[in-house]
């Protein structure tokens, strides 16, 4: 084999070598631009950026997203004047984290699946979840084994809630704000 | 702590499909050439052998389709290059060796082939078997004993062997193995399920000395005692690398969890008084040191056992220069031990520093990965694991390249995916495979329930008027 031939096969493996670790680089590039980070306790602001073509939606809205494609987001549902706006984390390890509440419900327990995961032994799964009804927001026990309490009560079928109440899981205690 | 959510629910199983592709083609490339280089024509079975590589890849691509949908789409391939261009340059070297009639001879190819097969195997098996990770959180202490059983089994007469000087191989049936690279993994298991429930206790404030929050002295036991079983494993197996990456895990994962610097600087203390005691007591950390230190000293360079390896290792480096001499141009068999911890200069002589920074970055790559997937996944588990795994093929990379370019003195420990050798292979592609599965859980999006629920809540309320 030539020289040339030779030299030519040694730098082109170089260069497609090159171009496998660009394309990892590429598929890569989503997770520097159009990633949403949330900061505990800051909670969610709105920036410039989140007005991108591949902004990433909220957890909330990323669960509707499956049956409402690319519609608009329509207004938050609960309207009434005095209905809790964002759940905030009192105590527990996830103390400070806020996750605001728009439209669709929040499932809180254990489990990955839920919106907001606790790490809290004496939470069930699915434990409890809030949705929105009638303007405000309602909270249900989701079957869960310890039970949910609103201030010290414990709720055995859908409770409104109204903002400042506190809301007891296992060992977590949350807050619904305005 | 922090989340990031990912741009949208992407699968991306295509992506994942043409880069393995490309990542195949660059594999056979590589094989292609070293045959033309060395022996003047393509191997007669290269299409069969390529194509069942191809299949194997293909497999652990249908795998990731049918059971980890969302895992990242990057992995896998970088995997499958890192293994395809390992597996080119050890065969480059058997050639050698079998031309030469030098130790270990051909025998390594064909075998480290074979232990690709079972590695991809098992990783196969660890995506279909383990629907999620939190599983693993279950044998948590079981991990533990096992892995201790693991690092303490090549001590045990009769199955334990001796070479190199270090006690790591145990030998059953004719087949020997270093069951230290399965305990790796099993440590990784163990220290995310212990940290993760007594993460809070380890937070705790204690006394506060020049401005750094200490930990309370008590809660300290369990870091000690990590220090402990690494100082034995250098004491009785005299296996350094392991030693290290042991400690390393442990204090990086504890810092990850309670979020802590304070157990980073403790964590550098420990290491620093296990340093002075080894290299006060044992006469090889000391030879280590000084080959490191004055490697081409020429009594040192001559010397059975003296610097020779390390500065005919980087001799080929200097070979190679920047683009490299070439597949199977170079001379990388002239450095002992070239196809297992001197295979990144092997691989730096016959690329260059344009090839071998490549490589580097692909291990970047996978490592990021693994920490973007501790960030993107919810459980506390699944963060610590993802990052301790992920810190354990950093780690061991830094350790065995560091040692081979003469940053940090030479200690055993396997490149990862590249250098010959079939435990660590396979622990690490089991590695892969968990950091597949715990992807899939960090990027599947959460179940729609919104809709469903939306209209039986709109039901309910019709219902009741």
């Amino acid at each position: 084999m030539g020289e040339l031939s030779v030299s030519l096969l040694r730098l082109s493996y170089l260069l497609v070598l090159w171009l496998f670790v660009i394309a990892a680089l590429a598929t890569l590039r989503r997770d520097v631009y159009g990633t949403t980070i949330t900061r505990r306790g800051s909670g969610r602001r709105p920036s410039a950026g989140s007005r991108r073509l591949n902004r990433v939606p909220p957890p909330a809205e990323l669960a509707a997203a499956a049956g409402l494609a690319a519609a608009p987001a329509p207004p938050p549902v609960p309207t009434r004047p005095g209905a809790p706006t964002k759940l905030v984390v009192k105590t527990g390890p996830l103390k400070g984290a806020t996750l605001p509440l728009t439209r669709s419900p929040v499932v809180i327990g254990r489990s990955s699946t839920a919106n907001l995961v606790l790490d809290d032994e004496f939470a069930s799964g699915r434990h409890a979840q809030i949705v929105p009804r009638l303007g405000g927001w309602t909270l249900e026990d989701l079957g869960s084994t310890n039970g949910t309490f609103v201030g010290r009560e414990r709720i055995t079928g859908p409770r409104e809630l109204s903002a400042g109440e506190s809301i007891k899981i296992g060992n977590t205690t949350l807050e619904v704000l305005r | 702590m922090a989340t990031v959510l990912p741009g949208g629910a992407r699968p991306g199983r295509w992506v994942e499909f043409f880069l393995l592709l490309f990542a195949l083609a660059l594999s056979f490339f590589a094989y292609a050439q070293v045959a033309l280089a060395v022996e003047g024509r393509l191997p007669a079975r290269m299409a069969w052998q390529c194509g069942a590589f191809t299949a194997l890849a293909l497999t652990a691509h249908i795998t990731v389709r049918w059971r980890a949908p969302y895992a990242d789409p990057v992995i896998l391939p970088v995997t499958v290059l890192l293994n395809g261009v390992g597996l080119a340059m050890i065969y480059r070297l058997a050639l050698r060796y079998q031309e030469v009639g030098a130790n270990p001879g051909y025998a390594i190819a064909p075998k480290q082939l074979a232990w690709t097969v079972l590695g991809v195997a098992a990783a196969v098996l660890v995506v279909v078997c383990l629907r999620d990770h939190r599983l693993l959180r279950r044998f948590t202490y079981t991990a533990m004993l096992l892995s201790l059983i693991g690092l303490a089994a090549p001590l045990l007469p009769g199955i334990g062997v001796e070479s190199g000087g270090a006690r790591i191989w145990v030998r059953i049936g004719g087949l020997s193995i270093q069951p230290a690279e399965v305990s790796k993994i099993l440590l990784v298991v163990f220290f995310a399920g212990y940290l993760v429930t007594n993460r809070d206790a380890m937070a705790l404030a204690g006394p506060k000395i020049a401005g750094l929050q200490l930990p309370r002295l008590r809660d300290m036991g369990p870091l000690l005692l990590a220090w402990v079983a690494s100082l034995g494993v250098l004491v009785f197996e005299r296996d350094l690398g392991t030693s290290l990456l042991l400690f390393g895990v442990f204090v990086v994962m504890l810092y990850v969890a309670t979020n802590r610097p304070s157990w980073i600087v403790i964590g550098v203390g420990l290491f620093a008084v296990g340093v002075v005691l080894a290299y006060r007591v044992f006469p090889h950390v000391q030879h280590r040191l000084e080959i490191w230190l004055h490697p081409f000293d020429n009594n040192l360079y001559t010397a059975v056992g003296g610097s020779g390896q390390l500065v005919d290792g980087l001799f080929g480096l200097a070979n190679g220069g920047l683009f490299g001499a070439g597949w199977g141009r170079g001379r990388p068999d002239l450095t002992p031990l070239g196809y297992s911890d001197f295979i990144f200069t092997a691989l730096g002589e016959e690329l260059g520093l344009t090839g071998a920074v490549a490589l580097l970055v692909l291990y970047l790559v996978l490592v990021e990965r693994g920490f973007r997937t501790a960030i993107g996944v919810r459980d506390g588990f699944g963060k610590l694991l993802a990052t301790g795994l992920s810190f354990t093929l950093a780690f061991q990379l830094f350790v065995v390249t560091g040692g081979v370019l003469r940053v940090i003195p030479l200690t055993g420990l396997v490149t990862p995916f590249l250098a010959y050798g079939g435990s660590a292979l396979l622990a690490n592609w089991v590695v892969v495979a968990l950091l597949l599965r715990i992807s899939d859980g960090a990027r599947r999006p959460p179940p729609a329930t919104s809709e469903i629920d939306l209209s039986a809540v709109a039901a309910a309320e019709a219902a009741r008027g």
